[in-house]
């Protein structure tokens, strides 16, 4: 039996196993922690995987304020999604960034519904209200998230945007050059100075890299996912130069619930391997519905 | 080294023969360095064999007849103290007899000749002279004679204008020099910090020196103040009056001093009619005059009519004999040589009429100069008081100190030469701190240069220095340092004197430190570190080397890293502090229990305690971060003193502490919180412990709240508005980047709104602070402004509570915490 075709028993074996995903509060060593204000550490998990979300409020140092950020801290912590100092994901609405909100501990709440848990997080942009959600599925090792606008606000706009560092980040790799590559379901988009703006129909992209493919390079590690609801985005754009680290924006409908979902492992994949992971465990790797607190005041309609 | 063993060592070179090397019988590098003669040839004088004295002090009784100043009586003090010091240590009563009684040295075998007087003649000594405040000690076959320029014995050397700080005691100074040299006493500080020590024997060998001061002025008010029966601390032991100004031989031997001067609320008294010419009107039409308090009021130095004014007083002085003392009502007066002229701290960042801009008194290039945008307005005030002066007054000389935004030296060519009846003390705020620092050195060098340009190559005669105020680390160590200010400044410093401001009172935990600086002042080549090596041995026997190593680390990290401008939580990290603890501890475990060196080690480490806990408290310290919620549209707030607002109760708390890192709650706690609206922010302070508000008393003595606002991250400046409880308020601004300018007091904040409600047992005020009254615009939602927030609670007991941990330095913008404007909802 090869590799991926262990892996993918393995993976439905987990998700046909009873116990339903967790998610609680932890507290877990914060990397300087002089330097933080106010935090809330979230673990999502399943049999598939788990997930550490950090929520971190840094206080003001020089001539910036205090700003708000979310870690991915599990399960890998300079990989993919996740980075030890950056936030994985921006979210502005009505032109107000997420990193300058200050939640504070009764702004999050964990929950645990059917085969979902997760934990929300109310958002205030000044009077406009939104819901960010992160949660995981019995079925899926992925991490789910959702952005739910809330009544009682105008969201005018929305826009959401996720940071990743595919294979990984060597020493020297920007003078040899980097080799990122998005694999989507209608082939695939080689890094480039300029933007792509993402074409209907695409709804997941495999974030790699060949030059730092695990397995051709030591202490690599990847490739990363990505899946979202392309129905509830008015434009999605992926910014993937010859830099350790890529952007994908979207413009979100305000009056839709946006969903998406990231994937990272702590295990290499070589790149062929994980395309055939995801061939493998379709379902797993798909948006269903996620659950969330709230009525959303869009259509409401789940992914 | 132990300590009997060093006074032992100590009496043994007196007792030396002065033969072995260079180094001359009585040298001692702890002392004063004195100027050895050759020694006369005598035999060795025993003075006191098993106890008894073979002496007699010898005055001439009829000297200081005139004199009624106590301290002004050299002579006699002087034959006082030495008498007082051979009881101390010898046990014996010496008598004090006239030097001009016959068969005197049959009588008492030898004799120690104090003063001026026949027998000094006969030795064909001359103390009168010696620069003013020397002596002279020799020794004689029949004796030791001990005299100097004393002020006392010579015609018209007081004149009744003269401050009684005005003294030449040069006898007084030659007895305490002796007494410390041959005797072993040290005068650290009254009662335990005397050191008599006990011995029965003193034989003198030959010996000739003299000395004299190298700066004119030494003197505090803050060492004499201190030991007033009020102000006694009780580590020095039971009160009792004490004379230790002349046992750190401070005075002055110059007239000339600087202050503010004249005094402005009573020479407003003196020409109501002219209070439109004496005062400065600033362009918003606010007059600089204060009738409550000193500060608040500002002389018109654009208007040379001043000038003509206040020299017509002094003529007005000096003809009436001095009696004529109205203008200046007992502060700071003219005196028989000098005149005295000084602004009083109103600090203004410009002066902005007519005359400065039809002059063009303020050069471009210093429109924004913290330390010189008004040197040539006040240079050319000084130059017409000054020819004024001496068109008039020919023989009064002008006092005047380049101060705050005119310490440098003018530019414009006409303003750039005084003339010579003007001597200057100027102001350095950077020493003794940056003393160590060679670009602060390198500056102020530069400056004084300037400066003895400006006097037509005449020295600035004065320095006025500041000690390191509510800083226990500097205070401990940076004073010393003053040693080292003559050489660094060479031929551009006089010798008239380096005024040494405490800047906070007189510590005497720390007075070693003084010690060093004050004999350093009476001669900068004065061993500073021996004397201190000494002094740990002599006062902490067993504990010395531990308190030795303490103040070693102190002068080490200020050194390496304040002086260069490092901040204290640099300076003084944990590991630090544990060590200076650690050596504290050590120190305190090796003296016995209730032993003298106990109780010195009590006060010497009197502060610690708690400047460790504010230096961990700093270290551990992060800036505080306030959210301020925003006022809902529809609520417009009442300005009434009164927090019954739902939006004010919603709001979160805002807390005051320590602005030096102390732990310790705040007794009088104040439940104060911030607001905003578009248009404004808003805040209230509900504080307990009934104020003091007195509308006789200017703002900053009563109770009041201080709110500093620095918009934006970038800490380019700050408003500054203060409220006290009577509703008195103050509003100004400082620009600090690009470059730092004085605080312009004249802001007005339009649209500012106050209200105030004094209850039993606190006081409330709200206030408005529009964002258009600031002129900047209103904040963007979620932006963070830079702020502190201070009470300052003047009533008994007082208390002192902040935001930021600011160091007590309110305006210290670096260290300010930070607001964030919330949106709606949150």
């Amino acid at each position: 039996m090869s590799r991926v075709a262990i892996i993918v028993l393995a993976l439905l074996l987990a998700s046909l196993a009873p116990g339903n995903p967790e998610a609680s509060f932890v507290e877990a060593p914060i990397y300087r922690a002089e330097r933080v204000l106010f935090s809330r550490q979230v673990r999502l998990r399943n049999r598939q995987g788990q997930y550490r979300l950090d929520f971190v409020q840094l206080r003001p140092q020089g001539n910036r304020g205090a700003i708000f950020q979310i870690y991915l801290r599990e399960p890998t912590v300079y990989y993919s999604f996740s980075r030890p100092l950056d936030s994985f994901l921006d979210l502005q609405v009505n032109g107000i960034a997420l990193k300058w909100l200050e939640p504070r501990t009764e702004s999050f709440s964990c929950w645990q519904r059917g085969e979902q848990a997760g934990v929300d997080l109310a958002l205030n942009f000044d009077g406009a209200r939104v819901l960010l959600s992160f949660c995981m599925r019995r079925d899926s090792p992925v991490l789910w998230a959702k952005v739910t606008p809330q009544a009682g606000g105008t969201v005018r706009t929305a826009q959401l945007s996720l940071f990743a560092v595919p294979s990984g980040m060597v020493p020297g790799q920007l003078s040899e050059g980097y080799q990122r590559i998005a694999i989507h379901a209608e082939g695939q988009r080689e890094q480039g100075d300029e933007a792509w703006v993402l074409p209907a129909g695409i709804d997941y992209l495999v974030l790699t890299d060949e030059a730092l493919e695990p397995g051709q390079r030591e202490g690599t590690i990847g490739p990363c996912y990505v899946v979202f609801d392309a129905t509830a985005a008015e434009r999605g754009l992926l910014e993937m130069r010859n830099s350790y680290r890529l952007t994908l924006t979207f413009q979100l409908d305000p009056s839709k619930v946006f969903a998406f979902g990231v994937w990272e492992s702590s295990r290499p994949y070589a790149n062929a391997d994980f395309l055939e992971l995801l061939d493998a465990s379709r379902a797993a790797f798909s948006l269903s519905e996620v659950v969330t607190e709230g009525e959303p005041r869009g259509s409401g309609e789940a992914p | 080294m132990k300590r009997k063993a060093l006074l032992a060592m100590l009496l043994m070179g007196a007792l030396a023969t002065g033969s072995e090397g260079a180094k001359p019988y009585g040298a001692n590098a702890a002392l004063n360095p004195v100027r050895f003669q050759p020694p006369p040839s005598h035999e060795p004088l025993r003075l006191i064999t098993e106890g008894r004295a073979a002496f007699a002090i010898a005055i001439d009784q009829a000297s200081e007849s005139t004199i009624n100043q106590r301290r002004r009586r050299s002579i006699h003090r002087g034959a006082e103290v030495l008498r007082k010091a051979f009881g101390k240590c010898f046990g014996v009563e010496v008598p004090i007899v006239d030097a001009g009684e016959a068969g005197l040295a049959e009588r008492y075998g030898y004799l120690i000749l104090v003063g001026k007087s026949v027998l000094t003649d006969a030795l064909e000594m001359r103390p009168l002279e010696l620069p003013a405040e020397g002596f002279e000690v020799r020794s004689f076959a029949g004796g030791v004679a001990i005299a100097g320029h004393d002020g006392s014995i010579i015609p018209d050397a007081y004149h009744p204008m003269d401050s009684g700080l005005y003294r030449l005691n040069g006898t007084l100074n030659g007895v305490h020099d002796f007494i410390e040299r041959f005797l072993g006493v040290r005068f650290y500080y009254p009662g335990d910090g005397t050191i008599w020590p006990e011995a029965s024997e003193l034989t003198l060998q030959p010996v000739h020196y003299q000395d004299w001061p190298t700066f004119q002025r030494r003197y505090s008010w803050a060492v004499q103040h201190s030991l007033t029966e009020k102000n006694w601390i009780p580590e020095l032991g039971p009160f009792q009056p004490t004379d230790f100004e002349e046992r750190w031989r401070l005075g002055q031997s110059t007239r000339m001093t600087s202050s503010h001067s004249p005094k402005p609320e009573s020479w407003a008294k003196v020409h109501p009619d002219k209070i439109e010419t004496i005062f400065y009107r600033a362009p918003n039409d606010h007059l600089y005059y204060n009738t409550k308090q000193h500060t608040g009021n500002y002389f018109d130095v654009t208007n040379l009519e001043v000038a003509k004014l206040l020299v017509d007083d002094l003529v007005k002085f000096y003809e009436s004999g001095g009696t004529y003392t109205a203008p200046w009502d007992g502060w700071y007066p003219p005196n028989s040589e000098y005149v005295i002229f000084g602004q009083c701290d109103t600090f203004l960042a410009t002066l902005d009429n007519a005359v400065v801009r039809e002059l063009e008194l303020i050069p471009a290039s210093r429109r924004d100069s913290r330390d010189g945008a008004l040197s040539d307005i006040y240079s050319r005030f000084h130059i017409a008081l000054a020819e004024e002066l001496k068109a008039r007054l020919p023989d009064k000389r002008l006092a005047i100190m380049p101060y705050q935004n005119y310490a440098l030296p003018p530019l414009k060519e006409e303003y750039s030469r005084f003339p010579d009846n003007v001597d200057l003390c100027v102001c350095i705020g950077d020493f003794p701190r940056s003393i160590r620092n060679p670009e602060a050195v390198a500056r102020w060098r530069e400056r004084l240069k300037q400066w003895y340009e400006v006097l037509g190559n005449r020295p600035v005669e004065q320095l006025w220095l500041y000690n390191a105020p509510n800083d226990t680390f500097g205070r401990a160590v940076i004073a010393r340092m003053v040693a080292e200010i003559p050489g660094q400044m060479g031929e551009y410093l006089g010798r008239g004197g380096m005024y040494f401001d405490l800047h906070g009172g007189f510590d005497w935990e720390h007075y070693y430190n003084y010690y060093a600086m004050y004999r350093a002042m009476w001669n900068p080549e004065f061993n500073v570190d021996a004397a201190l090596n000494e002094q740990w041995e002599l006062m902490y026997g067993a504990a010395a080397p531990h308190l030795e190593a303490f103040d070693a680390l102190l002068v080490e990290r200020w050194e390496s890293v304040r002086a260069l401008g490092g901040k204290a939580e640099e300076a003084y990290p944990l590991t630090v502090l544990d060590e200076l603890e650690k050596l504290l501890s050590q120190a305190q475990e090796a003296v016995v229990p209730e032993s003298v060196e106990a109780r010195r080690l009590a006060l010497f480490s009197k502060p610690w305690p708690k400047a460790f806990e504010r230096a961990r408290g700093l270290v551990l310290h992060s800036k505080p971060h306030y959210l301020v919620k925003r006022i809902p549209e529809a609520i417009l707030p009442a300005i009434d003193g009164k927090a019954e607002e739902s939006f004010w109760q919603e709001a979160p708390l805002l807390a005051l502490r320590d602005p030096f890192g102390g732990m310790e709650p705040p007794a009088f706690p104040t439940r104060a919180r911030l607001a905003w609206s578009a248009d404004s922010l808003y805040a209230i302070f509900e504080m307990t412990g009934a104020p003091k508000a007195d509308e006789e008393k200017g703002l900053f003595t009563n109770d009041n709240v201080e709110i500093f606002l620095s918009p934006g991250m970038d800490g380019n400046d700050y408003f500054q508005i203060a409220v006290d409880a009577t509703g008195q308020f103050w509003q100004g601004q400082q620009t600090l980047k690009p470059v730092a300018t004085p605080v312009n007091a004249d802001m007005r904040i339009a649209g500012f709104e106050q209200a105030i409600s004094i209850g039993d047992d606190g006081w409330t005020l709200e206030l408005r602070i529009p964002f258009a009254g600031l002129e900047v615009e209103s904040p963007e939602v979620y932006s963070s402004w830079q702020v502190n927030i201070i009470r300052n609670k003047h009533s008994q007991p007082p208390e002192y509570t902040a935001f930021s941990l600011t160091l007590g330095v309110n305006k210290n913008v670096e260290y300010f915490g930070t607001i964030k404007f919330l949106g709606r909802g949150d």
